[in-house]
């Protein structure tokens, strides 16, 4: 009987142990109340979302830096969510340098009078760009431009241009309209627009996408991009560019365009920016350079006003 | 108090449980610490998955400063499990982002898990008071970039309550296992208990002396079955209760050479011992059967061993009882520690007891220096034979014995004890001593017989021409009166020739029918008055019942004549002289006794006492003939006579005469 009253005194004992480690006490008592922060007075930076928020932290976040240093202005990097919000935040004067495709750009400066200052010369070498027409590569039924009408499209935005207006126009000049597809459809927002579409064709969700030229670059390490096959290149038209807003103080205007227009890939400081911004270089624009944009909206059949 | 004792049930139980109780302790605490640290972790892992999947949806919503879509992110990941207590989001400036507290956010959160650069996560253990909680941190990173913190808070109290919940099902299974378990050791104890009871019952009849018990169930399967044997002259063919390795001298051709003793180990590699042998209780009781079996036969054998050796010790005890001679058993002090009946007699022992305290071997003897001598012979040579030695009885009486005996000697030289024989002699060597006697005095017979022959015809003569020339002198002449002393000395001398031609026995004796009571007390009248006036008192005992004896009445009153006045003479004073007759009717002789309360007779002279001439009176006051007739006499008459004497306490004369033979 005493060996069993042990035993159950040990069961008990054994069984209260435990492998807890120690834990730091804490105060929960003392709160406070969460203040919602107002904008701040800085010089806002904006970069059309045809990627993803992060992506375009990541491509722009140290030229914002850059340019924060080089001009001792407070400069801010402001994220709209989808291309409508871009234009809307411009409109609204609340994006100072906006750096955004030619459609948003045409669109912006004809509704809200931006300015045109500036274009990037791409890691193609190029300050112009164009877009692709993309499907599964193991869509035997897309071959040519034609094989396309009935087919479920999808492109970026509407008021994307390499991701809508340029490849567009390219049906346009086939003869192809919208109407001859099945069903056209737009990248669901917020950001990562682009990735949207290579990813829904490469689902089989839709059966033809529209992307800029390089968008398949991006998603290189998320899928594997052999699966994705181009079907048609879209004519080149002028990439993107940078803009200001109407009323900016011409002073910080200039300050900013110095700066920008003194990087180069040859400055070793300089190099990382231009790099993860995916540029070789800014260089000077005028609104000019865009009409050949203004013209094939026109074709395609876009309102400025709307 | 007395501690409870457990019964093989109690021990059983006890055990069964005590199995169960640590199995289940075996498995609980392991399972405890092993769920708990499985749940610890898979939780840690949750909130660290979720931790970090919030951190990679909020990245965008940070940068776009979304705060309604960050609280919305906040309030899903509290509302996933019941386990999340919090989760809230730092910017890089220590600033909330947002956060799921809804009365406040506590100030001490904001520094109390800080992620260090470089560190994809970090894990702190809270202590709120109130619970437990893992906060769980994960920057969240856009390239190198660090945007913000993400932190979940896991509460660590809700895990424990869940593997509480889960010892108390543990505990639950456990008890319904020690019932169960409980249930099968009631089972299995009452099996074991029932035939250990047998077992028991059977032990015990065992001790009452009853060896016709049987404990084992029979056999099932027996060898001969199994072996299919027909060999009726095996003990194990057609038993149906023994296995045959508790059997002697089975036949099969496995075992047959194989001894007894040897069986329960050789026989274990058997077929058959494999096939039916039973469990160890089975095997136990099969055992305690054969034991009790051998012992019954055992018994038996002991029993008739002890008859034989029953009756060997009686006979030995009726020889050790009924010897003639005194045997004995001592120990190596000389103690004794067996004495025969007869030994007890000689020693004049009367009580049960063997001997008196003290009184030992070495007490027998007389002389010490005679034990000493015996003693140191039996200790070389291990025996002595025939040994001579006075022995002296418990009082004080010597005797004269022979003693043969052997010692045991122990390994170490030591002696251990004594066994002897003590025969006694005494009556022997008197025997010899009055033979030897009676041949001396017939020699002195003869030689007195052949003085007195050639004297007494001179005697004649002197006497009668004496007698002649008396006539022939005047009376009261000078030579009348020398003639008168010739005369009266010659017939002293004719007397004394007369008395040894008596003792010789060449008096002529005339035999007739006596009537010894009758003579004793013509004797007796005579001299009674005499004696008493010297103040002696003479008393007669006669045995009315006593047979003539034949002989001469003359001759056999000189003999009373002479042991009375012998009496007589010892006694110096007052005295008693008791004379006796009694009738030995077994040994067909009148005894003839004459006591006296005189002054006894000196040991060194009694065995001279019958010889002619002696006397130890003074010279000229007896003629030392008196016994010497008397002994003749009796002789003559073919009895015997015998003196017991203690000197100052008196003597005793016996005269046994043998009785006449009645005819008609």
């Amino acid at each position: 009987m005493k060996h069993l009253a042990i035993l159950l005194v040990l069961c008990m004992g054994l069984s209260a142990c435990t492998g807890d480690e120690p834990a730091q006490k804490i105060d929960l008592s003392k709160r406070e109340a969460v203040e919602v922060r107002d904008a701040d007075d800085a010089v806002t930076y904006a970069y059309l979302p045809q990627y993803s928020h992060s992506v375009s932290y990541l491509r722009h976040n140290l030229l914002v830096e850059y340019l924060k240093n080089e001009t001792g202005y407070n400069i801010r990097q402001i994220f709209p969510d989808t291309f409508d919000e871009h234009m809307r935040l411009v409109g609204q004067g609340k994006v100072d340098i906006s750096f955004s495709n030619p459609y948003v750009y045409i669109k912006t400066a004809h509704r809200y009078g931006e300015r045109a200052f500036a274009q990037v010369i791409e890691t193609s070498g190029h300050k112009r760009f164009r877009g692709q027409i993309i499907c599964r590569a193991d869509n035997a039924s897309i071959q040519t431009l034609e094989d396309c009408k009935g087919k479920r499209l999808i492109a970026v935005d509407l008021t994307s241009a390499g991701g809508y207006l340029y490849p567009m126009g390219q049906f346009y000049d086939h003869g192809i309209r919208q109407e001859d597809f099945a069903e056209v459809r737009f990248s669901p927002g917020p950001g990562g627009k682009q990735e949207k579409v290579i990813l829904a064709v490469y689902a089989g969700q839709y059966d033809i996408g529209l992307i800029r030229e390089g968008a398949l670059n991006v998603v290189a390490d998320k899928i594997d991009i052999r699966q994705i096959r181009v079907v048609a290149y879209s004519k080149y038209y002028p990439g993107w560019v940078y803009s200001a807003r109407k009323d900016l103080d011409p002073e910080v205007l200039a300050k900013i365009k110095a700066a920008l227009f003194k990087l180069s890939m040859d400055e070793p400081a300089h190099r990382p920016i231009l790099e993860k911004a995916h540029f070789t270089r800014i260089v000077p624009a005028n609104d000019a350079e865009f009409d050949s944009v203004r013209k094939l909206m026109a074709v395609v059949g876009i309102d400025l006003d709307k | 108090m007395t501690a409870m004792k457990l019964g093989i049930r109690g021990k059983i139980y006890c055990g069964m449980i005590s199995i169960v109780l640590l199995t289940g302790l075996m498995i609980a605490v392991p399972v405890r610490v092993m769920v708990e640290r499985a749940l610890s972790q898979e939780t840690l892992n949750k909130g660290m998955s979720m931790a970090t999947t919030l951190a990679a949806r909020s990245q965008d919503f940070i940068l776009g400063m979304d705060f309604l879509y960050l609280k919305e992110m906040m309030d899903k990941a509290i509302q996933s499990g019941n386990d999340v207590s919090y989760s809230f989001i730092l910017d890089q400036q220590g600033q909330v982002l947002s956060h799921t507290f809804k009365n406040g956010f506590p100030v001490a959160l904001k520094t109390v898990n800080p992620v260090p650069a470089g560190e994809p996560s970090r894990i702190r253990f809270l202590d709120t008071g109130k619970e437990l909680i893992y906060d769980i941190a994960v920057p969240v990173v856009i390239g190198d970039m660090r945007l913000a913190t993400v932190h979940i808070g896991l509460s660590k109290t809700r895990i424990n309550r869940t593997i509480n919940s889960l010892l108390w099902t543990m505990a639950v299974l456990i008890g319904c296992a020690v019932l169960i378990a409980s249930l099968t050791g009631a089972v299995f104890a009452d099996q074991i208990i029932r035939r250990v009871q047998k077992l028991h019952q059977a032990s015990e009849q065992v001790l009452k002396g009853n060896l016709n018990v049987t404990t084992a169930p029979g056999l099932k399967t027996a060898c001969w079955t199994l072996m299919d044997c027909r060999n009726a002259e095996c003990p194990a063919y057609g038993q149906d209760r023994q296995r045959c390795w508790n059997i002697e001298g089975t036949q099969c051709p496995s075992c047959r050479e194989i001894k007894f003793a040897a069986k329960s180990d050789a026989c274990r590699n058997c077929r058959i011992y494999r096939t039916v042998s039973g469990d160890e209780i089975q095997a136990l009781a099969e055992s305690f059967d054969a034991m009790t079996r051998s012992l019954k036969h055992t018994i038996s054998e002991l029993e008739a061993s002890r008859k034989t050796i029953a009756e060997s010790e009686k006979k030995y005890r009726r020889i050790f009882e009924s010897s003639m001679d005194m045997v004995f058993v001592t120990d190596c002090r000389g103690r004794f520690l067996d004495i025969n009946q007869t030994g007890k007699t000689i020693l004049g022992t009367e009580s049960a007891a063997l001997a008196p305290d003290g009184f030992s071997f070495p007490d027998v003897f007389s002389s010490p220096s005679e034990y000493a001598d015996i003693q140191t012979d039996l200790v070389r040579q291990g025996f002595v034979k025939d040994r001579e030695f006075t022995l002296k009885t418990i009082s004080g009486n010597e005797l004269q014995a022979l003693l043969s005996s052997s010692c045991q000697i122990g390994s170490d030289g030591e002696l251990l004890g004594c066994e002897g024989i003590i025969k006694d002699i005494t009556q022997r060597r008197n025997m010899e001593q009055q033979l030897l006697q009676a041949d001396k005095l017939a020699s002195l017979g003869q030689l007195s017989a052949g003085v007195a022959h050639e004297i007494n015809n001179p005697l004649g003569l002197i006497l009668g021409y004496t007698q002649l020339m008396l006539r022939d002198e005047p009376e009261n002449s000078q030579k009348h009166e020398d003639l008168k002393t010739i005369e009266k000395h010659t017939r002293n001398c004719k007397t004394i020739v007369e008395a040894l031609l008596n003792f010789a026995r060449k008096t002529e004796t005339k035999k007739m029918l006596v009537d010894v009571n009758r003579a004793i007390e013509q004797v007796v009248t005579v001299i009674r008055h005499q004696f008493e006036l010297s103040g002696i008192a003479v008393q007669t005992r006669y045995d009315p019942e006593l047979p003539q004896v034949l002989g001469d009445t003359e001759k056999l009153k000189q003999v009373v004549m002479n042991l009375v006045m012998n009496a007589r003479q010892s006694i110096s004073a007052a005295g008693q002289i008791t004379v006796t007759t009694r009738h030995d009717a077994r040994g067909r002789r009148v005894a003839i006794a004459v006591a006296d309360t005189g002054s006894g007779i000196p040991p060194h002279v009694l065995t001279r006492i019958f010889d002619p001439f002696f006397t130890t009176k003074p010279t000229g006051q007896g003629t030392g003939l008196g016994l010497s007739v008397s002994y003749g006499i009796v002789q003559e008459h073919g009895g015997e006579i015998t003196v017991d004497s203690e000197s100052g306490k008196g003597s005793l004369f016996s005269v046994i005469l043998p009785a006449a033979v009645q005819t008609g």
